[in-house]
């Protein structure tokens, strides 16, 4: 048989060191950073592979909008300065473009002269008042909501970057900007700064600082917890190994799966340090106890007995430090590695979404808590073999409160099965139609806080100017030339004109304007003709003379693929899915012809988000409850005991959506995860409380008697691991980024939800099954008023 | 007609591996006048010598035996990866006036729905520029500010400075270096603005064949930047009635890889052709030109 304790001691601590330093440091040395729409898009999905083909011919959409406001706006001073950094843009390497008065073109027209250049460039600056500079902007056909308010209160510039390749990228292009801005002096002035790049920023910022605060806390409460509980230095060494080597191991897998850290994937940290906590507290118990106790006790009872009563003290100095370890490895290998594949199984279910970093969390969180299992079931046994010296302490008096209420809602569990299961499934079921108020929605600007300065700035770029989401409906035509057509244009125009009376489009942007404008430019800026010409060569005529920029951002020189571009001012998922449904159905009720439409662009990737969502949570829970079904089986051996054993944890999911309906909580990228990690941990509670009752039974205790004997002892146990794992999740809840906040506190809620039903749903279900099936499947049972001794 | 040297003719030929057949209009469209210079001597004697040496070398290229006047046909190829060639034909006609003035005027005549439509360009011997596009649908013309340099030419990859005249006083010129280019001996030749808000380029270096003056290569360089951003390649010199002539050439656009080819398919020197050509009212009228047509 296997046994950990013939590892040699110093071969186990070197493992563990390198496990504890070895991953992490190779993470960090190679993991990227990267938050974008398409971070969240599977690769190969149709909106993927059409967004690549895409940007081979046109520029994306990611910007950098940014926002000024002052009295002198439109004074020598301020302009010469923004010129400036425009220029100092310009000039940087991953920027494509600045959309900025002096690169936009301007088309215009004079009896004799027919002209595109740019919009205000210094040398048009200088012939111009103030007043003429902004009445120029305001009266231009592009810059209104996009460089210049409707009021003219505010100039906006866009720093367009190069595809970027990560969100480190991004945090480069907003510091280089914001650098700029300071030495030219006009920091001040700036009054907004938003779109995807700075959005994206932010989002960095804020998972780095809720790491940097989370992780150490989440570390600290269970030290802290530990060094409480059981006053050990090793125990606090080792664990702190533990914790390292978890986090390692789970980040070197996002690695290896070519993934990079997202704010999804940011939990991983203070998860894989619950998780550690959680696995360390059962290994500790057991060494504790059969120190302290029997070796009657080191069993089934070093696993649920932290504060086992039966405190035996000479028996421990009895024991050689070696059979100690032993034994309590004897108690905790079984249940470990069952809670390790259950835990492992609920974070394996996040794997069937197709949203890559949900995806990878899953994969690299369950390979963790697999690393978590070998390293304190099999490595840390002979650690604590050769160096563990000394008394354990027993449990800090404070554990011992958790007593009463464990065992009041085990006696009410008992003593009123029917009514506990009547009453639960009543709450259940008044609760269960709010599941379906559960809004399936990710806004990724309502993960600030409506102070924080990304949604000010959204806020005041949506009302001054244009909304940020940007979404394209690109046409294509079966040869080249189409789009120099008539009866094409056409059919661009209407649309336009249709996509422009939407509430939720802010601004539109088509070839045909353009085209509008230079019929206006050629005929003297006659406003009648500021139309689409009537004549085809006209049209073919005027887009060959074209010398400006801005028309092949909108059409490819072979006029074959044309592209709409929208300003939408929704920013969540499925109003924007919304909006596409209503833009296909239009433009499918067209009488299009040969031409193919499209949507893409940051709004459509996001927009696939939603659906993919709801497959994934689906898949996801379906995938869970199936595995852990199956591990429950083969545990258990016993079709009735595995289905018993699914209620108290499938339950809790019940609950969390119901709390998310009730509090108006979407399903989200952040919230998609909750149930796959809190089924996962949940799970473990019920195997050890189970595992216990199984045992007793098996030897021929009463169903009474084994329930009671096992809250009794496995009780305490399960309350402080729920309770430690709470509090680290808890304390995510203090977060200013909603992701982090609404995961630690719903992910909390799922584990104490578990909790309640392992200590009253359970035994409430064993007592009303009991009769049915345990005579049946167990040996004869002693009388269930018990009076046996254990 | 002899080929400029046994390794360009074999330089073009591989080019034309990559490339659709076509012309070049006119070699001042695009060359005659894209190395010229002003030398301001500096101090270091060496640098001082490298802006005498570089202005030479540019008056020698400004003052290059190109006859009073040209008409040529030729084909504008634009062309960029995954996609099939664009073709324009067209006809050119140039004239030196006496008092410096030169002129030119671009006629399309393909593909059908642009044909006639035209550009006539003033250079002046001040250094200012008039031009004017004629659009045959609107049977009118318009006026182009002469500051739209930066501006691309029927959407090629030519800017309308390509299409201007450029005094050699209004760069400075310096001599950098002799460099062999496809086994061709040539002399470097860097030309700067001397006011940065004549010219939409911040620097050109020009490889300059010192037999024939015709710059082989042209890097084109904007404000600032140190690296080109479009690069005109000369892969085909003949000599036409006794003016070396520029037959094949292609300028890239170094970011996007989208390129321009000019085929020149026939070209005639010295004509006598008149002045009323390039005029307004010829402009708006292709039946004027079309018995100057090569």
């Amino acid at each position: 048989m296997l046994n950990p304790l013939r590892l040699p001691p110093v071969a186990a601590l070197l493992i563990l060191v390198v496990m504890a330093i070895a991953p992490l440091v190779a993470a960090a040395l190679s993991l990227t950073i990267n938050n974008s729409a398409e971070a969240y898009v599977p690769p190969q999905s149709p909106a993927a592979v059409f967004e690549r083909e895409l940007r081979e011919r046109f520029p994306g959409d990611e910007v950098l909008v940014a926002a000024f406001a002052g009295e002198q706006l439109y004074g020598d001073a301020f302009l010469e300065r923004l010129e400036q950094v425009v220029a100092v843009m310009q000039q940087h390497p991953l920027v494509e473009r600045v959309l900025a008065p002096e690169t936009l073109d301007h088309i215009s027209g004079s009896v004799d002269g027919f002209q595109v250049e740019p919009l205000l460039d210094s040398a048009i600056r200088t012939r111009l008042t103030p007043a003429e500079r902004r009445a120029r902007l305001q009266a231009d056909r592009f810059a209104p909501g996009l460089l210049v308010s409707d009021d003219g209160e505010l100039i906006a510039l866009a720093v367009r970057p190069h595809e970027l390749e990560n969100s480190l990228q991004r945090l480069e292009v907003e510091g280089a900007f914001l650098d700029a801005l300071g030495q030219v002096g006009i920091n001040d002035a700036l009054v907004a700064l938003s779109g995807q790049t700075p959005l994206d920023a932010a989002q960095l910022r804020a998972t780095l600082r809720d790491s940097l605060i989370f992780v150490p806390a989440t570390l600290l409460i269970g030290l802290a917890l530990i060094a409480w509980l059981f006053r050990r230095w090793l125990a606090l060494i080792a664990a702190l190994a533990v914790m390292h080597a978890a986090v390692g191991t789970a980040l070197l897998t996002l690695v290896l799966l070519g993934q990079p850290f997202t704010l999804v994937t940011a939990i991983l940290p203070p998860l894989m340090v619950s998780l550690s906590v959680a696995l360390l507290l059962h290994l500790y118990n057991a060494l504790a106890l059969v120190e302290r106790g029997s070796g009657r006790h080191a069993g089934v009872g070093a696993v649920e007995g932290a504060g086992a009563e039966a405190a035996v003290a000479d028996v421990a100095a009895t024991v050689a430090r070696s059979r100690r370890v032993e034994r309590a490895w004897e108690a905790i290998h079984r249940p470990a590695l069952f809670t390790a594949l259950t835990t492992a199984a609920g974070l394996i279910s996040l794997s069937m979404s197709e949203i890559p970093p949900v995806h990878a969390l899953g994969q690299a969180a369950a390979v963790g808590v697999l690393m978590l299992y070998l390293l304190v079931a099999w490595v840390l046994p002979a650690i604590f073999a050769r160096w563990d010296r000394g008394g354990w302490a027993r449990p800090g008096r404070g554990i011992n409160v958790l007593d009463a209420p464990v065992a009041w809602l085990r006696r009410l569990g008992m003593r009123r099965p029917l009514w506990v299961l009547l009453v639960t499934v009543g709450l259940l079921a008044a609760g269960a139609p709010r599941i379906a108020d559960v809004e399936v929605e990710s806004d990724l600007f309502r993960f600030f806080k409506a102070d924080h300065p990304i949604t000010q700035s959204n806020q005041l770029l949506t009302e001054k100017l244009s909304g940020v989401t940007a979404l394209e409906v690109v046409f294509e035509a079966p040869s080249r030339g189409a789009f120099k057509e008539l009866e094409q244009l056409r059919q661009i125009q209407g649309f336009r004109e249709w996509v422009a009376g939407r509430d939720e489009v802010d601004r539109v942007t088509t070839m045909v304007d353009v085209i509008e404008e230079m019929h206006w430019g050629f005929h003297a800026e006659d406003p009648t003709n500021r139309r689409l010409p009537e004549r085809g060569d006209l049209i073919a005529q005027y887009l060959f003379i074209y010398d400006g920029n801005d028309l092949w951002e909108l059409v490819d020189r072979d006029f074959q693929t044309t592209r709409v571009l929208l300003n939408l001012n929704i920013n969540g998922a499925r109003q924007i899915n919304a909006t596409i449904a209503a833009i296909e159905d239009y433009l499918q009720q067209q009488p299009l012809g040969e031409l193919d439409f499209q949507t893409a662009g940051f709004g459509r990737l996001f927009g696939d988000q939603e659906q993919l969502l709801i497959e994934g949570q689906i898949r996801g829970l379906l995938l869970a409850a199936g595995l852990i079904f199956v591990l429950m089986l083969v545990i258990w051996r016993s079709l009735s005991a595995a289905l018993l054993c699914m209620v108290p944890n499938l339950s809790p999911i019940l609950v969390i959506f119901i709390v998310m309906g009730l509090f108006g909580i979407w399903l989200d990228l952040a919230t998609a995860m909750i149930a796959g990690v809190a089924v996962g941990i949940a799970v473990d509670d019920t195997i050890h409380v189970y595992y216990g009752y199984r045992r007793r039974r098996r030897a021929g205790r009463s169903p009474v008697w084994a329930l009671a004997r096992t809250f009794q002892h496995a009780g305490r146990a399960v309350v402080a691991t729920t309770l430690i794992l709470s509090a680290q999740f808890l304390i995510l809840g203090t977060s200013q980024f909603l992701p982090t906040m609404e995961f630690g506190l719903l992910t909390a809620l799922g584990l104490v939800t578990a909790l309640l039903f392992d200590l009253l749903v359970l035994p409430a279900l064993v007592m009303v099954t009991a009769g049915a099936w345990f005579r049946r499947s167990t040996a004869p049972a002693s009388s269930p008023t018990g009076g046996q001794t254990e | 007609m002899p080929n400029f040297s046994p390794l360009w003719t074999s330089r073009a030929t591989s080019a034309q591996r990559d490339l659709e057949p076509g012309f070049l209009p006119l070699r001042f469209l695009l060359l005659g006048l894209l190395v010229s210079g002003l030398f301001v001597p500096m101090l270091p004697a060496s640098a001082a010598d490298a802006l005498e040496r570089g202005r030479a070398l540019a008056q020698r290229v400004d003052n290059r035996p190109d006859g009073d006047d040209a008409a040529s046909q030729g084909t504008m190829v634009l062309s960029e990866a995954g996609r099939e060639p664009r073709v324009r034909k067209l006809y050119s006609f140039r004239r030196e006036g006496a008092g410096g003035e030169v002129a030119n005027l671009i006629r399309f005549t393909a593909p059908a729905d642009i044909a006639d439509t035209g550009l006539l360009t003033i250079d002046h011997a001040d250094g200012s520029t008039d031009q004017w596009i004629y659009l045959p649908a609107l049977k009118r013309d318009r006026r182009i500010p002469s500051s739209r340099r930066g501006g691309r030419f029927v959407g090629s990859d030519l800017f309308y400075e390509d299409l201007q005249d450029r005094d050699v006083d209004e760069d400075r010129h310096r001599w950098l270096r002799e460099e062999t280019l496809e086994g061709v001996k040539t002399e470097v030749l860097e030309s700067v603005p001397i006011d940065p808000d004549s010219s939409v380029y911040g620097r050109r270096l020009s490889w300059i064949h010192p037999e024939t003056l015709i710059p082989m290569r042209v890097d084109f360089y904007r404000p600032g930047e140190p690296r080109p951003f479009k690069r005109l390649r000369v892969y085909k010199v003949e000599r036409i009635q006794g003016y070396w002539t520029v037959t094949d050439s292609v300028m890239k656009d170094l970011e996007s890889q989208h390129q321009t080819r000019v085929v020149n398919e026939q070209t005639v020197y010295d004509r006598n052709l008149p002045e009323r050509l390039f005029t307004n009212r010829a402009l708006q009228d292709p039946s004027l030109e079309q018995r100057f047509r090569p």
